[in-house]
């Protein structure tokens, strides 16, 4: 029996956990492109940070993103993937718990951070 | 803090040949989509197979995608991703050279070519490999 005072998470909200790896989808010059990124999600909201100069950055201020992530190791052989998609912001004061729980990986001045909005989430489940 | 490194174009189509499930990167009522894909190199040419009527099989036919692989170790801080983008086409009279029952079994899927014109992947904190491309030598002719 289920715990009332327990709310269930949906099963999205257990593949993106608190932080990961995930896949932020986006269009480049009319084109589609992506970028794999570490993120975490504070607030209930994914978080991820890159460098001023990179095309990502260009590319996703205030544009509408697909965040994809997903756990294709789950038992059974059913995998499940999580595409949350909405627009995409600059975070214009980042929080300290947001530096310090979101570090940058590869060496540069990552020092931008970026909020994706839930404007709608997608789990698809995969057959691997 | 590691290194971020490019990959060579070689590269990027061995390892991506190598992961055979990633996803296909299309735009759909004009916004960014995606969907975890099943897919191989052969052939010098990217394969991947959807549901029929799935959102990505209904919208990608004669379009740019962008298909994508990672391996990320979250802990280690290191791994790869890799990009092909190219024009993408619904397998329709010609015939793949492989067989799409036996690469994925199991269920009815439509089946796409896509010619990947340009390459971006980079590794992170590992030694960069040059691997022997065996995924892409052609199969010799009869068993396609």
């Amino acid at each position: 029996m289920t715990d009332p005072g327990l709310p269930q998470q949906p099963v999205w909200r257990t593949v993106l956990g608190d932080r990961g790896i995930g896949r932020v989808v986006f269009t480049r010059q009319a084109l589609p492109d992506v970028v794999t990124v570490n993120y975490v999600v504070v607030e209930g909201r994914v978080h991820f940070r890159t460098a001023p100069d990179t095309a990502l950055a260009r590319a996703v201020a205030d544009a509408v993103v697909a965040f994809n992530v997903d756990d294709l190791d789950r038992p059974g052989g059913q995998g499940i993937s999580v595409t949350i998609t909405g627009r995409c912001r600059l975070v214009a004061e980042p929080s300290p718990e947001l530096h310090r729980r979101l570090e940058a990986w590869a060496p540069g001045l990552r020092d931008l951070f970026f909020v994706v909005d839930e404007a709608e989430v997608a789990a698809e489940s995969v057959g691997v | 803090m590691h290194q971020l490194l490019p990959l060579s174009d070689l590269e990027c189509s061995a390892r991506l040949g190598g992961a055979g499930i990633g996803r296909v990167v299309y735009t759909r009522h004009g916004l960014p989509a995606v969907a975890t894909s099943r897919y191989l190199v052969r052939e010098g040419a990217l394969w991947f197979a959807a549901p029929p009527r799935s959102p990505v099989a209904k919208a990608v036919d004669g379009q740019v995608v962008a298909v994508h692989a990672d391996r990320v170790d979250l802990d280690r801080r290191e791994g790869w991703s890799v990009t092909g983008v190219g024009t993408c086409r619904l397998l329709g009279g010609t015939v793949a050279p492989f067989d799409v029952a036996q690469a994925w079994p199991g269920r009815t899927w439509s089946v796409f070519s896509v010619e990947v014109q340009r390459w971006s992947g980079r590794s992170l904190g590992e030694p960069v490999r040059h691997p022997v491309p065996d995924v892409l030598t052609p199969i010799p002719a009869g068993r396609a």
